[in-house]
């Protein structure tokens, strides 16, 4: 008798629970989370210092650098200084204006021929109506395509951003500042008026961060006046608006910051 | 014995089944494919970030895709550069440039890394390749350092490296592919 084929017969149930432990296992596929989750603090860098970049550039530093201050040096035979290149942005916005221009005029010049007309039962004059009112089709045809491009344009230059939301706070805590900072990155420090703590307290949200920032993981430092700090890693996905909220209510003092929950989610 | 061999095979098969494809973040791309990723990192850092340079900050395969670039966008307004190191799904590291480097902006038009390295080979490094045993090495994006006699052109540098010659140094035009110029050293 063979006791490892006595084990497997007597135990399927062992089977089925390995089977359902490897599904378990770090790397199984996990499923977008849509709602807001609570932040983990974690200790550890969030970029990679160590990796190696414009390996080129930094070892030829010295070399292109004097290729660079030779090229930032050369005289301009007009003497007007250095052009840049334009934006192409730029560009396709003025060609477009132009042609809305051009569009104009036409329909001007169309209305004031309309003004004019006196016999609309002649077979000639509605004729030309007719193709007078086809021309105009065309012009609202243009126009409409043109603010497509546009609105396409505006759309294709969405950026990413935070906002940071507080809420809550003890009845006998008393911060007059919150100070957010980030390795690398800005340095914030925004003022609790008296004002603004009482809201807190009665429930209410303060938004005291709001800008554009890279689409990338954020380590950021939070300090309310004292020696504590706390660490929060937030995610800002490209082209999306994320939120971090900081809810103060269970901050005993600026020495501690452990009870400070973050939650954060993009809209 | 068959009872034993069917779980360890249903066992194996689900451990594969369950990893996450394998070093999906390293696949390789072209220098094309991480504008987008940089350029929006950049805007958000100055509005008027413009790309100055870019090379491969991993080693390039025969279709001109490295698993991550480097960009480098300078500002004139914070007068000062960030350099941003992709790998294919997201921003590995993001630091100002430790040393003053206002080159001019790359035009907005080029040729992505994959076309401007079948362009080189064609011409010179499929040879210098065969020849002396050597490598690709180097694929950078700049305007104007290593060619100024046309110090508006933006110019892709391309680097063949061998173990028994000197490197070869190729210079395509950004934007048409043309070769400009060759050199070894």
């Amino acid at each position: 008798m063979k006791p490892s084929r006595q084990s497997a017969r007597r135990n399927p149930g062992l089977a089925i629970a390995l089977v359902l432990f490897l599904s378990a296992l770090p790397g199984a596929i996990a499923f977008a989370d849509e709602t807001p989750r609570d932040v983990k603090v974690e200790q550890r860098s969030v970029q990679d210092n160590d990796l190696n970049s414009l390996r080129f550039l930094r070892a030829n530093r010295d070399f292109l650098r004097t290729r660079l201050d030779r090229l930032l040096q050369r005289p301009d035979p007009a003497g007007r200084g250095e052009a840049d290149l334009l934006d192409n942005r730029h560009l396709l916005l003025r060609s477009i204006m132009a042609e809305i221009d051009a569009a104009r005029d036409s329909v001007r010049s169309e209305n004031i021929a309309l003004e004019r007309r006196e016999l609309l039962d002649s077979i000639d004059h509605l004729a030309k109506l007719d193709s007078q009112l086809t021309l105009m089709d065309r012009l609202l045809d243009d126009q409409e395509g043109r603010l497509r491009v546009i609105d396409e344009d505006l759309r294709g230059n969405q950026n990413t951003a935070l906002i940071i939301l507080l809420k809550g706070l003890p009845p006998d805590f008393e911060p007059e500042a919150i100070h957010i900072d980030e390795s690398g990155g800005p340095s914030l420090r925004v003022s609790l008026a008296v004002e603004t703590r009482a809201a807190l307290r009665r429930g209410g949200i303060a938004q005291i961060y709001h800008e554009y920032v890279e689409p990338r993981e954020h380590e950021l430092r939070i300090g309310l006046g004292g020696r504590g700090e706390i660490s929060f890693l937030v995610d800002t996905p490209l082209d999306q608006l994320s939120f971090l909220q900081l809810d103060l209510a269970h901050v005993v003092d600026s020495g501690d910051l452990n009870g400070i929950r973050a939650r954060v989610w993009q809209d | 014995m068959f009872y034993r061999h069917t779980t360890l095979a249903m066992l194996v098969a689900l451990t594969l089944a369950s990893a996450a494809p394998l070093g999906a973040e390293e696949a390789p791309f072209t220098a094309g494919q991480g504008l987008a990723l940089a350029s929006s990192a950049a805007k958000a850092w100055a509005a008027d970030a413009k790309l100055v340079y870019l090379e491969n900050d991993e080693d390039l395969d025969g279709d001109g895709a490295a698993a991550r670039w480097g960009y480098l966008f300078h500002s004139q307004a914070k007068e000062r550069s960030r350099a941003y190191s992709l790998d294919r799904n997201e921003i590995r590291q993001a630091q100002d440039l430790e040393f003053d480097f206002p080159a001019p902006p790359v035009s907005t038009e080029w040729l992505d890394s994959s076309r401007a390295l079948a362009l080189a080979e064609e011409k010179a490094g499929r040879d210098y390749r065969v020849e002396h045993g050597g490598r690709l090495s180097t694929m950078l994006l700049s305007r104007g350092l290593f060619h100024q006699a046309d110090p508006d052109l933006s110019t892709w540098t391309i680097v063949f490296s061998s173990a028994s010659a000197p490197s070869l140094f190729m210079l395509l035009d950004a934007e048409k592919g043309r070769v400009v110029r060759t050199w070894e050293g």
